[in-house]
């Protein structure tokens, strides 16, 4: 009984993946399937910058980010909205908030973009994003889209590998963040528990036998008169403003992730 | 010389009894009481033995045992001859040399009320306080070796009468000007100081006298050696001329201060700081006294440096060395180390990126170079003997030396380190903005500084400590320190560099974070070196000479 329901529910879910793979096929122009994890490579030039052969070999380039999420190369010519709207209102549209990124040329706005979300966008956070777009965007200036495409996933790519070595080279850091902490910390209870005080003023006339001062009240010789010119402004001082918008409501799901770009 | 009356066993005045106490038949005598009996005994002595001509004199010196130090030449003296093994400034287990001496007689004296034993409790307290101090200087027969010294002192009286001159203005708006009116106040002051007081012995580092100060000068009597006996007192070797003017100064600043609470300046505007002090208080008199120090000097283990102790006999107020065991440090810094990595690490689960490493690292590499140079600073002054206006005038080469570091203040003072520590906010604030302006958001940039803010705050409140400002510290100059402030500035360079790049690759980040946070850990190692240099002091290299004879 149990053998059955599983070798039903294992063909069911064998045959979910052929047909979303197929349906898949449909839609997209290009695509790869990573069988280990699920996840897609789609390539879609729209725009057509570039060849067969390019795409090939970027679909190849875009092959081991599969790893850790879906990735997408995707160029259009014409964008009613912005790059990052179009970007990211693509990745939900085809993988909700499942890991993901779009790495978008839109000749447009002559903008690219990419967009991260799940998995992905832990490792390719906004802040990288825009590092990546900022190191790539003079590739597509120059009208190479091939490179600028190639080295975005390359860059990716490294990144996602060496999350290997940062991971517990974060941890290392922590570690000495937290003894240089500890070594301040004593340093100023050690520093307060020695620092010989240099008498004060109070001290010293504690100390003495005798310390009587009195004093008249000053007399006063007027010397002379400065002036200075200060015009008396008519602050207004208003406070400004009345109160804030505050955010509308509603609104279904949406895309909850990062992504950077650049205009070139 | 000081003997009991009923059996001629050793004197000792107790502190706790304000008596002289036999130690062998217990007999009680008040200092008045035992003086009136010795003056008839010693001036059998005087009239048998030496220099019965010199009459006079025996008003103006007394006799006194003289013991010498063979190792560093320190001089401390004592009424009875009992050998003494140990020396009191450099720490040395010798025994040292004797000679009897006149020595000139004190003006007053304040006698010990710190017993042993409390003094003791003082110093053990301190030390269950203290963290990181060597084994060594925990052991018993260590601290059996403090010694009750009555320190020279110079105690200076002051007066004046007279007309004290002082500037002041009033303002007032009149259309679009604001009108000042100067004028030149007069007002009648009298004053009259008694006591105060500077240690006139240079082996007392003004560092150490400063710390235990005040003395109760009310408390004071009139010299009389019987209050010496069971004790030492140190030479002076400073001439009184010496703290003349700073006791000038006291009688200036306090004066114009009392003056300014009380008078009626107010009405005229003026500001405090716009007093000029345009009056010379006239000295009365300048006095000679012994004032009770519990001392204690401990040799560094490597034996080439030594701390000291000091206890205010009459106060109990304690100032001491205390120097940290650099293993203790590293071992005590990792232990702590742990917990706070796990608070990081797991339970706030902060996940710093490998930007705000970076920047992390760049702070703690500004806050060790700040604590850095300012510890380096400090130990130029004290071992150029910079804070010490006693032991200067002591030693001509270094007040040479010093006069012209004095002179020169304003061009050598100025140096990247004193930079960093003088204008640092600035430079802080700087650094700060354009690299978190990099780093992400300008909210977090704003949250950054603010919490770097309170750590420099408590930094800087931590290290000065209290209401009480530390002596005077002068700037060393760069090349004493940059070997220890080039390590945090190389870190803090690179990991600049790798923010400005901003390489794509994680792992450079968190490589260059870490090259700079272990640089930092390296200059903290240096900072404690540096602690210590300041906890254990140079040898005394003493050659006493009696001091100004004629006050
Ligand atoms: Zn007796
Ligand atoms: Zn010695």
């Amino acid at each position: 009984m149990l053998k059955k329901l599983l070798s039903a529910a294992l063909i069911f879910t064998f045959a979910f993946s052929v047909i979303t793979a197929f349906s898949g096929r449909e839609v997209y122009a290009s695509r790869y399937i990573n069988d280990d994890t699920g996840y897609y490579v789609i390539v879609e030039d729209d725009a057509d910058l570039l060849t067969d052969e390019e795409e090939k070999d970027l679909a190849q380039e875009m092959k081991g980010i599969t790893a850790y999420g879906s990735i997408v190369y995707k160029s259009i010519d014409s964008n009613s909205t912005t790059a990052r709207k179009y970007a990211e209102d693509y990745s939900y549209t085809n993988f909700k908030n499942d890991s993901n990124a779009v790495f978008l040329i839109d000749m447009d706005n002559r903008q690219i973009y990419i967009a991260a979300a799940g998995e992905l966008n832990n490792t390719i956070t906004t802040a990288k994003a825009n590092t990546i777009t900022d190191n790539i965007y003079r590739y597509a200036s120059r009208g190479d889209y091939y490179g600028c495409a190639a080295e975005a996933f390359k860059q990716m790519n490294a990144l996602l590998g060496g999350q290997a070595i940062a991971e517990p080279m974060k941890h290392i850091c922590n570690a000495i963040l937290a003894l240089i902490i500890a070594m301040l910390i004593f340093f100023i209870v050690v520093n307060r528990s020695v620092s010989l005080k240099r008498r004060s003023m109070d001290s010293i006339m504690e100390g003495t036998a005798k310390a009587f001062v009195a004093a008249g009240a000053a007399s006063a010789v007027f010397r002379n008169e400065t002036r200075s010119y200060s015009p008396i402004r008519s602050s207004s001082g208003g406070s400004g403003g009345g109160g804030g918008f505050s955010g509308g409501g509603g609104g279904g799901g949406g895309f909850s992730g990062g992504g950077g770009g650049h205009g070139f | 010389m000081y003997r009991c009356p009923n059996c001629g066993g050793d004197m000792t005045f107790s502190p706790e009894k304000q008596k002289l106490v036999c130690a062998y038949c217990d007999s009680e005598f008040t200092v008045d009481e035992f003086e009136a009996k010795k003056g008839v005994n010693a001036e059998e002595h005087t009239v048998t033995e030496e220099q019965p001509e010199f009459s006079e004199e025996d008003e103006k010196y007394f006799q006194a045992t003289i013991f010498t130090c063979p190792q560093c030449g320190g001089e401390i003296m004592s009424t009875t001859d009992t050998a003494a093994t140990f020396c009191s400034f450099c720490g040395a287990s010798v025994l040292l040399s004797s000679r009897v001496s006149n020595e000139m007689r004190p003006d007053m004296i304040i006698p010990f009320k710190i017993s042993k034993q409390q003094c003791e409790e003082e110093y053990k307290k301190k030390l269950s306080k203290a963290l990181f101090v060597p084994s060594g200087m925990k052991k018993d027969e260590e601290i059996e070796k403090f010694r009750s010294i009555y320190m020279p002192y110079w105690v200076y009286s002051y007066d004046y009468d007279g007309p004290i001159k002082t500037k002041g203005k009033t303002t007032s708006r009149r259309g679009d000007y604001i009108y000042t009116k100067h004028y030149d106040l007069t007002a009648d002051a009298q004053l009259d100081y008694d006591g105060i007081s500077f240690d006139a012995s240079s082996t007392f580092a003004d560092s150490l006298s400063e710390a235990v100060a005040p003395f109760d000068m009310k408390q004071a009597d009139s010299f009389k050696a019987a209050y010496m006996t069971g004790h030492y007192a140190d030479t002076k070797d400073v001439n009184a001329d010496v703290y003349e003017s700073d006791a000038a100064d006291v009688v200036r600043e306090h004066a114009i201060e009392e003056i300014y609470r009380n008078g009626d300046y107010s009405k005229y505007g003026i500001a405090r700081s716009d007093i000029s002090v345009s009056f010379e208080p006239s000295l009365k008199s300048i006095k000679y006294g012994f004032f009770p120090v519990w001392f204690l000097a401990s040799r560094s283990k490597k034996g080439d440096r030594v701390s000291y102790a000091v206890v205010n006999g009459q106060t109990g107020k304690i100032a001491a060395d205390l120097p940290v065991d650099l293993g203790k440090y590293l071992l005590g810094s990792l232990l702590l180390a742990v917990p706070i990595y796990l608070l990081l690490s797991f339970v706030f689960n902060f996940t710093f990126t490998p930007r705000i490493m970076l920047g992390l690292a760049i702070v703690l590499g500004i806050i060790s170079i700040v604590i850095g140079n300012r510890e380096y600073n400090k130990v130029y002054t004290r071992e150029n003997y910079l804070d010490d206006k006693g032991f200067q005038t002591m030693h001509e080469k270094h007040a040479q030396k010093n006069k012209k570091i004095r002179t020169k203040k304003g061009s050598v003072n100025f140096n990247v380190g004193d930079f960093l520590s003088g204008f640092g906010w600035v430079w802080i604030v700087i650094v700060g903005i354009s690299v978190l302006s990099r780093l992400g958001s300008m909210g977090f940039a704003v949250v950054f500084i603010a919490i770097f803010a309170v750590v420099i705050f408590a930094v800087t409140k931590g290290l000065r400590g209290g209401k009480e400002s530390e002596s005077r510290i002068f700037a060393a100059p760069m090349k004493e320190k940059a070997g220890m402030l080039i390590k945090p500035a190389i870190g803090i360079i690179a990991a600049l560099v790798v923010v400005l790049w901003n390489p794509y690759q994680d792992p450079i980040h968190y490589g260059v974070a870490i090259a700079s946070l272990v640089l930092t850990v390296w200059t903290f190692t240096d900072i404690i070196k540096a602690h210590n240099r300041l906890t254990e002091r140079k040898l005394p290299q003493l050659g006493k000479r009696g001091g100004d004879e004629n006050a």
